[in-house]
């Protein structure tokens, strides 16, 4: 990939949501640990994947690279800048660089706005051009996205489900974004449809130099279109590499089950699946040392007292688990 | 009805439904076939509509001058009753004034008074809600203290307040009937906002670079005017019956003008020998209070069933 600084840099990002009783002598309970010090890279026009199952901090993680929610400690930067009390101009400078698709094309459309007028939002908030160049542009971004520039006079009601997260891809491209956090894009849509939009989306990639930070939990899509996978466990990162060498040399055992759960049907491969026990402990109170110990089929005395770092095991290839420890 | 005057080559004989005066006013949820959502309400609609035909057009329909007084006429029982008289159909008050023209014109003031109250009451809980629901923690937190306190506030007594203090008249009837509605939209909107904040719309519009002004405006305005709509509705049978009541006790709109709730109280002393005076005013706002409730419920089944608690 391209040498430079980082398009974006997320940096030992932490976020607790504090769980409080009562209304007017609030009393914290604890903290739920939703994001917990995870730190990694994404440069432009490159694809980051990250992974982990429901609960694991990715939405949390993805939220807070939007500015929709402040990193309890911890950094974003975007272009070199932290991005979290920014005001003004070099807000509004942020908000042009990074947009989002979100996972339910249901939601993230306003039922009583035009689509056009929502394409065009990002364009009329920032007062980039005349009415007639921000019309040109809305026309533009609906052949790219592959509907008809009549459709802009309709309302989110008349799409389908994956016209929908067109018109969603059209809006968030508006602004010649550098940066879009897709959030489970494609899990919403039918089979038949993602390898339509996930093609969309690598074709747009080309064209634009965007890069993709991919939020799944959904492996063949990461899979399909990542250069690096960033995997989530219980709010921390426990194994992260170039997606080619992780598909191949799958290394931390959370890894290897999730893994082994969608690749069994793999032709020529037949491995046994691994079949985790038990269910995500609460990040409310996680378990001390490495959190997978409890569930792990690899699980030393070490493991339940000693936090294992991510250590990179080959290049570019790092795990955050005990038995890579002399590795 | 429908299946009866089906011909009977188009399938089994059915057993005539039998039509209940009884099952019509009051469909008994229990029996089948009880949909009260899909009934259009049209006799509620013909009385509405009725009652602002009247109020639009009082000075073609009105028989007689509203005010002016035919002391000579006074206390003539309605035309079909012995001792009525053809020129006064729903006879005359203690001041020989035709209570039919009264009643034409007085639909006026109502409609006025909850069209105005509406607008103010309705706009200021509207906005409020919008507020508090998408701006949340402190402001919310006072703002629906406020709420919580309007609703505690006798409601009447400050209208009485009012009126003593700023006079009697359109306006102080107006400001006391919105303090009393502008709690009630400011806490069901709020509840609807904060449901649609969580809607991913909203957080890519603040993506997209909006500010809270233009998504309050733009992403969360336009999704509950149904909900405004139907509460606007709903509360048009409450601000005649406030009307009523506050003129009734004096609080309202000075005599001679003629609204429902005055023609209740100055009917109400000779209810015994001529209980025309009263009652008929009173008719008038039970029908159209019913009439406007029922119209709103078939508004709220059909827009937003989600306020059935309401």
């Amino acid at each position: 990939m391209s040498e430079g600084p980082p398009l974006l840099r997320v940096e030992g990002v932490r976020k607790y949501f504090a769980l409080t009783k009562g209304i007017l002598f609030t009393q914290t309970l604890g903290y739920i640990k939703a994001v917990d010090d995870v730190s990694f890279e994404i440069r432009a026009g490159e694809t980051l994947g990250l992974v982990g199952e429901s609960g694991c901090g990715k939405t949390t993680t993805s939220r807070m690279i939007l500015n929709l929610e402040e990193p309890t400690e911890g950094r974003v930067l975007v272009d070199g800048e932290p991005i979290h009390g920014l005001k003004g101009e070099a807000l509004s400078a942020y908000r042009a660089k990074v947009q989002a698709v979100f996972q339910d094309p249901w939601s993230s459309l306003n039922p009583r706005m035009k689509v056009g007028r929502t394409i065009a939002e990002a364009l009329i908030v920032n007062a980039v051009g005349d009415k007639a160049r921000i019309h040109e542009r809305v026309r533009e971004l609906l052949l790219q996205v592959g509907l008809r520039p009549e459709q802009a006079q309709q309302y989110p009601h008349e799409f389908s489900g994956g016209q929908r997260q067109r018109v969603a891809l059209a809006a968030a491209l508006a602004s010649r974004p550098k940066l879009i956090v897709l959030d489970e894009p494609v899990s919403a849509l039918d089979v038949s449809i993602r390898a339509q939009m996930m093609n969309l989306l690598k074709d747009i990639q080309t064209q634009d130099n965007v890069a993709y930070l991919l939020v799944a939990h959904d492996l063949a899509t990461v899979r399909h279109m990542a250069d690096h996978t960033v995997v989530m466990y219980l709010g921390k990162i426990v194994e992260q590499a170039p997606t080619a060498s992780l598909f191949e040399d799958v290394r931390h055992p959370y890894t290897r089950a999730l893994f082994s759960a969608v690749l069994v049907a793999w032709p020529g491969r037949q491995e046994e699946e691994i079949v985790l026990k038990g269910e995500v402990p609460s990040p409310l109170n996680p378990p001390s040392g490495c959190r997978f110990h409890p569930r792990c089929a690899w699980v030393m005395p070490r493991c339940s007292q000693q936090e294992p770092v991510l250590r990179e095991v080959s290049p570019g290839h790092a795990v955050a688990c005990h038995l890579f420890d002399n590795a | 009805m429908a299946l009866a005057d089906r011909p009977p080559s188009e399938g089994p004989a059915l057993p005539r439904p039998r039509i209940s005066v009884w099952r019509f006013l009051w469909p008994s949820r229990a029996k089948p076939g009880f949909r009260r959502t899909a009934r259009v309400p049209w006799v509620s609609i013909a009385i509405i509509s009725v009652i602002v035909v009247m109020a639009l057009f009082a000075p073609l329909l009105a028989p007689h001058s509203p005010i002016d007084q035919t002391l000579r006429d006074k206390l003539l029982p309605p035309t079909w009753m012995a001792g009525g008289s053809d020129r006064y159909f729903l006879g005359t008050d203690a001041f020989g004034r035709d209570i039919l023209s009264r009643l034409i014109y007085g639909a006026r003031v109502s409609l006025v008074v909850a069209l105005l109250a509406l607008t103010a009451g309705g706009g200021v809980g509207l906005a409020i809600g919008i507020v508090a629901g998408y701006l949340g923690g402190a402001i919310d937190s006072v703002l629906m203290r406020l709420v919580d306190a309007a609703f505690t506030f006798p409601a009447i007594l400050f209208a009485l307040l009012l009126a003593v203090t700023m006079g009697q008249g359109l306006g102080t009837l107006v400001i006391a009937i919105t303090l009393l509605l502008w709690a009630s939209f400011a806490r069901v909107i709020r509840g609807e906002v904060l449901s649609l904040r969580q809607r991913d719309f909203v957080a890519l519009a603040r993506v997209r670079g909006c500010s809270a002004l233009r998504i309050m405006l733009t992403h969360i305005l336009p999704n509950v005017l149904n909900t405004f709509m139907v509460l606007v509705t709903l509360n048009i049978g409450v601000v005649i019956i406030a009307e009523a009541t506050l003129s009734f006790l004096g609080a309202g709109i000075p005599p001679p003008t003629p609204t429902w709730g005055l023609m209740i109280s100055e009917g109400r002393g000779r209810i015994a020998d001529a209980w025309w005076v009263a009652l008929i005013p009173g008719i008038a706002v039970t029908l159209m209070v019913l009439s406007v409730n029922l119209f709103g419920d078939w508004l709220r089944d059909r827009l937003d069933p989600r306020l059935r608690q309401l």
